[in-house]
C-alpha cells in the first residue's frame, strides 16, 4: 500500500502520531534538565510559600516558562540559573495575585533571605542527581512501616493521609510526626554517607 | 551554660524546623522559630539545608517524572498540491494540582460571661433612648448567582495557545467577536496573572459580554421600580494607545441577533487606563416608571418603540467601547436589593 502524498486525498507526511527525532531529543533534554532543576526551584518556593498546592502551581508555571524560553542546549547550570530567575518572577506574580491571603509562613524579609540561602546552597546538577539517587536507595532500604509513613506524609498535600495512618496504627498524630522527624534526620545522614558529604 | 559543648542544631530548633515542614507549629512556636532564624545565621543555614532536603524528599516520594507534550496541527488543503500546516505545542510537567488555599482562621470563641460583662453595659450606654423617628433600614443586598463569575469554568491547561473564543455563561444572547477567555499567566509569559484563579476574559475592539441575571434559586431577576443592582469586578488595561472605556449596563433584551433590540435601564461608564488590576463597581437604581424607549438596536433606523419593561427579565451587559486597546476582566460579582 502506498503512502498518501501531499496533494492527494490523504493527510500529508506530518501525521500527528509522528514526532521527529530532534523533537524527541529536545523533550528528553528538557526533562533531564528540569528533573534536576525542579528540586532547587521547589526549595526556593518552600522558603516563601506556606501552601504545598500553591508551590506545585508555581512550579508548573516555571516549567512552562522554562519549556518556552530556557536554554535547553547549553548545559544544566545555565538551565537552572534561568529557572531560578523565572521562579523569582513567578513568585512575585503569585504574591500580587494572592495579596492579603495567608500565603506566607515567615516574615517576608526573612523568607527572602532564606530563599537566597537556599539558592546559594543548591548543589550543582551532577551532585543533585547523585543526591537524589542516594536518597532513593536510602528510602528503598527503609522497613515497610517507615516507607508507609513517608508515603502518608508526602503523597497528597493535606494531613488527611497522616490522620488515616494514625487511626490505622492506633498512634497519635504527634507520635507520627515525631517519628517522621527522626526518619528525615536518618535519611539525611544516609544521603550524606552515601555521597561522602560532610554533615553541617 | 551554653558554650563549647553546645550541640547544634539543638533539639528545639530541630523540632521547630520539622514542625514548619509539616505545618504543625502553633503561632507561638512559629514566632519562636522566626525569632531564632532572625537572630542566628547558623539557624538560617540549617533551615535552608532542611528546606532543600524537604524538596528532595518530595521529589523522590511524590513528584511523578512525567512530561506531557500537547501538540495540535491544523492541516488545510489550499489547492492542488498545496497544503497549509500550522502547528502549536505546549508542555506540562507533573500532574495538574487543585489549588487549595488554607481556610481562614477561626474566630476566637469568647466566653459568654465575658461577652455579657462587656457588651451588656456598653449596649445599655449606647442604646438610643430618644425617638429617632421612623427610619426604615434599606433592604439587604442578596447575591445574584452569576454564571462563571471568575471565568474559571473552563480549564485551558491543555489549550495549545491558552485561549479560546468561548466564554461560558457570558454569551447568553450574543456572541461577540474580539472576546476571548485566556489563561493569563501563560498568555503573558508569566508577566501578568489573573486577578483570581488562572483565567480572565480579554475584551478587544467593540466587544461585549451578556448574561441573564438570576437569583440564587435560579429564577430570573425581574425589572421592578426601585430595584437596586450592584455589579463589581476587576479590570486591567493591557495594551493600547489611548485609555479604554467599558460600559456596564442593565438591559432587557427584546430580540436577539440580527435585530438586537435591547432596552436599557441604566448605564455606568468605567474609564480604564491603568496597567494593573483595578476594582470597579457600578450601582443601578431602577426608576419608578419603567416605560422606556432608550436602548440599542441594530436594524431599526427610527429607534425603539416605547415598552414597559416592568416584570421583564434583566440582562447584564458589559461593552468595551473602543478601538485599538485590550482590557482584561476578572472576578465579577453582582448583588441586588429589592425596592
Amino acid at each position: 500500500m502506498s503512502q498518501p502524498s501531499i496533494g492527494d486525498q490523504g493527510f500529508p507526511e506530518c501525521a500527528p502520531s509522528l514526532i521527529k527525532a530532534e523533537e524527541l531529543a529536545l523533550m528528553e533534554g528538557f526533562e533531564t534538565h528540569w528533573q534536576l532543576a525542579r528540586v532547587s526551584i521547589r526549595a526556593y518556593f518552600y522558603a516563601h510559600l506556606s501552601n504545598p498546592s500553591l508551590v506545585e502551581d508555581c512550579l508548573q508555571e516555571v516549567a512552562i516558562l522554562a519549556w518556552k524560553k530556557a536554554p535547553k542546549d547549553r548545559g544544566p547550570e545555565e538551565f537552572l540559573a534561568y529557572c531560578l530567575g523565572c521562579a523569582k518572577r513567578v513568585y512575585k506574580t503569585c504574591l500580587r495575585k494572592h495579596r492579603g491571603g495567608q500565603l506566607q509562613f515567615l516574615d517576608p524579609e526573612l523568607a527572602h533571605g532564606l530563599a537566597d540561602l537556599v539558592v546559594d546552597h543548591a548543589p550543582p546538577p551532577e551532585q543533585q542527581s547523585a543526591r537524589l539517587d542516594a536518597l532513593r536507595e536510602c528510602v528503598a532500604g527503609l522497613d515497610p512501616r517507615q516507607r508507609e509513613l513517608l508515603e502518608a506524609r508526602y503523597h497528597g498535600r493535606s494531613m488527611e493521609l497522616m490522620k488515616k495512618a494514625a487511626d490505622e496504627w492506633n498512634r497519635s498524630l504527634t507520635t507520627l510526626y515525631k517519628q517522621l522527624e527522626r526518619l528525615r534526620e536518618a535519611l539525611r545522614a544516609c544521603v550524606e554517607k552515601k555521597t561522602g558529604e560532610v554533615s553541617s | 551554660m551554653s558554650g563549647e559543648n553546645e550541640v547544634f542544631p539543638d533539639t528545639e530548633l530541630r523540632r521547630l524546623v520539622a514542625g514548619h515542614a509539616d505545618q504543625t507549629l502553633n503561632p507561638v512556636e512559629q514566632a519562636v522559630l522566626e525569632a531564632r532564624l532572625a537572630a542566628d545565621q547558623r539557624a538560617r543555614e540549617y533551615f535552608a539545608t532542611c528546606l532543600h532536603f524537604e524538596a528532595e524528599l518530595t521529589e523522590v516520594m511524590d513528584a511523578p517524572p512525567r512530561l506531557q507534550w500537547s501538540e495540535s496541527r491544523s492541516i488545510t488543503k489550499k489547492g492542488a498540491g498545496t497544503w497549509e500546516i500550522r502547528r502549536e505545542q505546549s508542555v506540562r510537567s507533573g500532574g495538574p494540582t487543585a489549588m487549595t488555599m488554607p481556610p481562614p482562621r477561626a474566630l476566637r470563641f469568647w466566653p459568654l460571661w465575658l461577652v455579657l460583662a462587656i457588651g451588656g453595659p456598653a449596649a445599655w450606654l449606647l442604646w438610643p433612648r430618644g425617638d429617632p423617628g421612623p427610619q426604615k433600614p434599606p433592604p439587604p443586598w442578596s447575591p445574584i448567582s452569576l454564571k462563571n463569575p471568575g471565568f474559571e469554568s473552563m480549564d485551558l491547561t491543555y489549550s495549545p495557545n491558552s485561549q479560546t473564543n468561548a466564554v461560558p455563561g457570558w454569551q447568553d444572547y450574543y456572541r461577540s467577536p474580539n472576546v476571548s477567555l485566556v489563561e493569563v499567566s501563560r498568555v503573558f509569559g508569566g508577566d501578568l496573572a489573573a486577578h483570581r484563579g488562572r483565567n480572565a476574559t480579554s475584551l478587544g475592539d467593540f466587544s461585549y459580554l451578556t448574561q441573564r441575571l438570576l437569583h440564587a434559586d435560579g429564577t430570573p431577576l425581574l425589572a421592578t421600580p426601585g430595584l437596586r443592582v450592584k455589579v463589581a469586578g476587576w479590570v486591567h488595561f493591557v495594551s493600547g494607545t489611548k485609555p479604554g472605556l467599558i460600559e456596564v449596563s442593565l438591559r432587557y433584551v427584546a430580540a436577539g441577533w440580527p435585530e438586537m433590540l435591547q432596552y436599557s435601564l441604566g448605564i455606568v461608564e468605567i474609564p480604564i487606563g491603568e496597567s494593573r488590576w483595578k476594582e470597579f463597581s457600578a450601582e443601578f437604581v431602577l426608576p419608578q416608571s419603567l416605560v422606556t424607549d432608550k436602548g440599542v438596536c441594530r436594524t431599526k433606523v427610527d429607534g425603539l418603540s416605547p415598552l414597559d419593561v416592568n416584570g421583564l427579565p434583566l440582562v447584564l451587559s458589559i461593552d468595551h467601547k473602543g478601538r485599538g486597546n485590550v482590557i482584561l476582566l476578572d472576578d465579577m460579582s453582582c448583588r441586588a436589593s429589592p425596592p
